[in-house]
């Protein structure tokens, strides 16, 4: 009587629609990686000037005004920054906390409470402090702050999962209160971005006085905004710190009190929305955007370095996709720029190779593949598969914007028989941690400011996750790695994308975009590259 | 008459120890056979070094029977270890939102009854009527209308046309009717549908001729003698009903955003949160089983034959 078809049927329907929501999470996300901009390694006040806000237009003389709500699609797991690992929560930390340097919304690497920082050698970085920032609690901001909190992040109990971003660090000089210099023990390129990304500055003080877990409930940073209360799964809410400092990229806190709502499902995001119980919400589905739209609610859309690309195996010998013409002709087959049209509406930018747009070393003279369904055959008919062949496509459960299917029946035109095996997505990393994958592997790949990452594991032939072996591509790869100035290293990694273009090493799909409902209300908020809801420098008009 | 309740009481809790390992073996089995925690929960770009510190801190080494002994043995102590995901313990964040989550089904049950009782009883009382007609298609239609889309549709009309109630939350009680309404609406139907039929056996029975017969009006008749028999195979059902409360509650509280157990647990599910996912399935095992105890215990007032 308990297991009633229908209760059964009822439980997995939910799941997979829940599993659905779920869908960004955990295909492929590793931590982004290092400097996609500043030309120079010394970042001068200079670019601080430029990237200072503009004081928004609805900013009242009499300070933070009103209270902005935000529809998140998950909560936090923790409100202690050095945990936290989903963009929904990275939003929350980004109020609270600062970080030495940080990632802009133009996806710049700009000051952030280092006012510069220089590259001494290529195993030691000087980072100069501001001065005169002060914690919630009133602790001072200095070099003690710098050095507790990169040991934090390091220790073993703590377990972060961001530890081994900062293995390379062996130790912390305070040369001054307000300098201080990373001695490495060996050249780590994606460090600087690591730092914008989850290094937050804690006060040592305080989180050694109240121990690391009651930290996780109860935060204090140098942040536009303070913590005032979490109910888990229902909401947090924090309020302006007025006395935040001048010349954060994310400028001052404009409303007073900032409530984040997490809300799984997306139809019930757009009616809080709609209705007029929220402000601002995240993700917004490409299906969904017209409806909020007709509402009279803003889509605000970004690119996000979230790379859709549909891996070869390349490593086992005589499998069509050991012939590299093959992996041309099945680039030729897909028409990507009707996918996008017609399975994204729009909402993505096409990718010529894994050095997308928003990569170190983009390259925009590379061309994507034109869809030449006639050339793809004629590359097949030389390779010796004029009739095609059979091939598996392992994808995940879960992912929603990776539409294995459609590239199937792209691929299917052109002769190759392509079945979609969706696999769950615990299972899909651990066959791809095992190499025991099916001979093509659609994913995405986040975090793609810096290739430093992504090539190690990917490119490179002995990288844990590749499949892929090109010597002259390992020569490259190895090379980026072992350089600290950006110039170079994105002069290594434009040459790396003509090699990956030439040779593919997958089907090279797109850059999705990330959708915000916005209601008229708010001003002055910008989406951002990394995929956190910003909550500074925005104001909510009565 | 005391002393037979108690002996009843342990055979009982004895049984329900019992149907309690069966669910603790299946739940264990079930999360180890989906793929190896330590992929689901670690980024893709972790090293094989500290996927295997991982394993090892995590107990995940060690053989299976060998996990499932070292499972059990916390368990009963309600020890289920730390959340992967939360780092904190499992149970604890079980218990935090049990609260929210009995609310809602409370509400839920309250709700079922509301609709079950009047609709199976003028059913039943009026079977073959357009009236019985009417109300069969119904109950027909609460059984078979899908959660998740119930949900949606609700507040779509009650909160975004309407505007009579919020969308989501838990901030005050209005937030709760519509969830409630979603969780109920199954039950309800299942509900209605055995009284109807219950109540329609017990109306051909001799000692309602009886009745009839000495000179009762029919609301006595109906109340005191045909409901309270008609009572028991709708209190063995509500029993049942309990379990997809629950389970009805993990659609409710996802779509309305609402902080209670059946949201933690698809959290726990997708992140393959081991702790989470194994605290989640004992408490909602135990809250079953306990009602279903207590229930036993109502037949014997319902009907004073059944002896313990």
């Amino acid at each position: 009587m308990l297991f009633k078809s229908s209760s059964v049927l009822r439980y997995m329907c939910l799941i997979v629609i829940v599993f659905a929501l779920f869908a960004c999470a955990p295909v492929a996300q590793p931590q982004p990686a290092a400097p996609a901009a500043p030309s120079q390694p010394t970042a001068a006040p200079a670019a601080e000037a430029t990237t200072a806000p503009a004081p928004a237009t609805a900013a009242p003389a009499a300070g933070p005004q009103g209270t902005l709500r935000v529809g998140l699609v998950t909560d936090a797991q923790s409100m202690d920054p050095h945990r936290v690992t989903q963009t929904a929560g990275e939003g929350v930390m980004k109020a609270m906390f600062d970080m030495l340097i940080e990632r802009d919304f133009d996806g710049n690497l700009v000051p952030g409470l280092a006012t510069s920082w220089t590259i001494v050698d290529d195993k030691t970085i000087e980072f100069k402090l501001r001065e005169g920032v002060k914690f919630h609690n009133g602790e001072d901001f200095n070099a003690d702050s710098v050095k507790f909190s990169l040991e934090r992040m390091q220790k073993e109990e703590l377990a972060s999962p961001f530890r081994n971003n900062y293995s390379a660090v062996e130790e912390v000089e305070i040369i001054d209160p307000y300098t201080v210099r990373f001695k490495l023990s060996k050249t780590n390129a994606p460090l600087l971005d690591n730092l914008s990304a989850q290094l937050a500055m804690l006060p040592p003080k305080y989180t050694a006085e109240v121990g690391d877990a009651e930290f996780g409930l109860k935060p204090v940073g140098t942040g536009p905004f303070k913590f005032v209360e979490w109910v888990k799964d229902d909401h947090i809410t924090l309020e302006a710190n007025t006395e935040y400092w001048d010349g954060s990229f994310k400028g001052k806190p404009m409303v007073e009190t900032v409530i984040f709502r997490p809300i799984p499902e997306a139809s019930t995001r757009i009616a809080e929305l709609t209705t007029g119980s929220l402000d601002l919400i995240q993700d917004v589905a490409t299906d969904q955007a017209e409806t909020v739209e007709k509402a009279g609610f803003k889509v605000d859309k970004i690119d996000v370095p979230q790379e859709a690309i549909v891996f070869f195996v390349t490593d086992v010998p005589d499998t069509p996709l050991n012939d590299v013409r093959v992996r041309q002709a099945l680039n030729y087959g897909v028409d990507v720029d009707s996918l996008i049209q017609n399975v994204l509406r729009g909402y993505g930018t096409r990718l010529a190779n894994p050095i997308g747009p928003l990569s170190l070393g983009y390259d925009p003279s590379i061309k994507p593949y034109p869809f030449d369904p006639d050339k793809a055959k004629a590359l097949l008919t030389e390779a010796g598969y004029p009739d095609g062949f059979e091939v598996t496509i392992d994808a995940t459960a879960t992912d929603k914007t990776l539409t294995t299917e459609a590239v199937a029946g792209e691929l299917a035109k052109i002769g190759v028989k392509a079945n979609v095996r969706r696999v769950e997505p615990a299972q899909f990393n651990e066959n791809w941690d095992h190499k025991n994958t099916s001979p093509m592997v659609a994913a995405r790949w986040s975090g793609m400011f810096d290739p430093a990452n992504f090539a190690n594991f990917l490119v490179k032939s002995d990288g844990f996750l590749s499949r892929y072996n090109n010597p002259k591509a390992d020569e490259l790869v190895a090379k980026g790695a072992g350089v600290m100035d950006s110039d170079e290293r994105a002069k290594i990694y434009g040459e790396l994308g003509k090699l990956l273009y030439d040779d593919p090493m997958g089907i090279y799909l797109w850059l999705p975009e990330n959708l915000y409902g916005v209601s008229p209300k708010v001003q002055g908020w910008r989406p951002h590259p990394r995929s956190y809801v910003m909550v500074s420098n925005t104001g909510v008009s009565e | 008459m005391a002393a037979r309740v108690l002996v009843f009481l342990i055979q009982r809790l004895l049984l329900g120890v019992i149907v309690l390992l069966g669910v603790s073996v299946t739940v264990f089995a079930l999360t180890h056979l989906g793929g190896d925690p330590a992929a689901a929960l670690l980024p893709l770009n972790t090293p094989p070094e500290d996927v295997e510190l991982f394993r090892k801190k995590a107990g995940l080494d060690q053989p299976l029977p060998v996990q499932y002994v070292n499972f059990l043995s916390h368990a009963v102590r309600g020890d289920f270890g730390q959340s992967f995901r939360y780092r904190q313990e499992a149970m604890g964040l079980i218990l935090e939102r049990l609260p929210a989550t009995l609310k809602l089904a409370g509400l839920g049950m309250f709700f079922a009854l509301l609709f079950a009782l009047p609709f199976g009883i003028i059913s039943g009382l009026n079977r073959g009527t357009y009236v019985d007609a009417l109300s069969r298609v119904i109950v027909l239609l609460g059984q078979s209308i899908p959660g998740f889309w119930l949900a949606i549709v609700l507040i779509l009309v009650f909160a975004v046309q309407l505007r009579w109630l919020p969308v989501s939350g838990s901030a005050g009680w209005q937030s709760l009717i519509l969830p409630a309404i979603v969780v109920a609406v199954f039950p309800a139907a299942t509900i209605a549908r055995i009284l109807r039929s219950s109540l329609i056996n017990v109306m051909n029975r001799d000692y309602i001729r009886t009745a009839r017969a000495k000179g009762l009006s029919p609301t006595p008749v109906v109340a005191r003698h045909a409901l309270k028999n008609a009572a028991i195979p709708v209190v063995t059902v509500i029993g049942f009903q309990v379990g997809v409360l629950l389970g009805g509650a993990v659609i409710a509280e996802v779509v309305f955003a609402y902080p209670g157990i059946g949201r933690l647990m698809i959290q726990s599910i997708s992140a393959r949160d081991v702790p989470v996912i194994q605290a989640f399935v004992a408490m909602t095992a135990i809250i079953v089983v306990s009602v279903n105890i207590f229930l036993d215990l109502i037949y014997g007032w319902l009907d004073p034959r059944i002896r313990f």
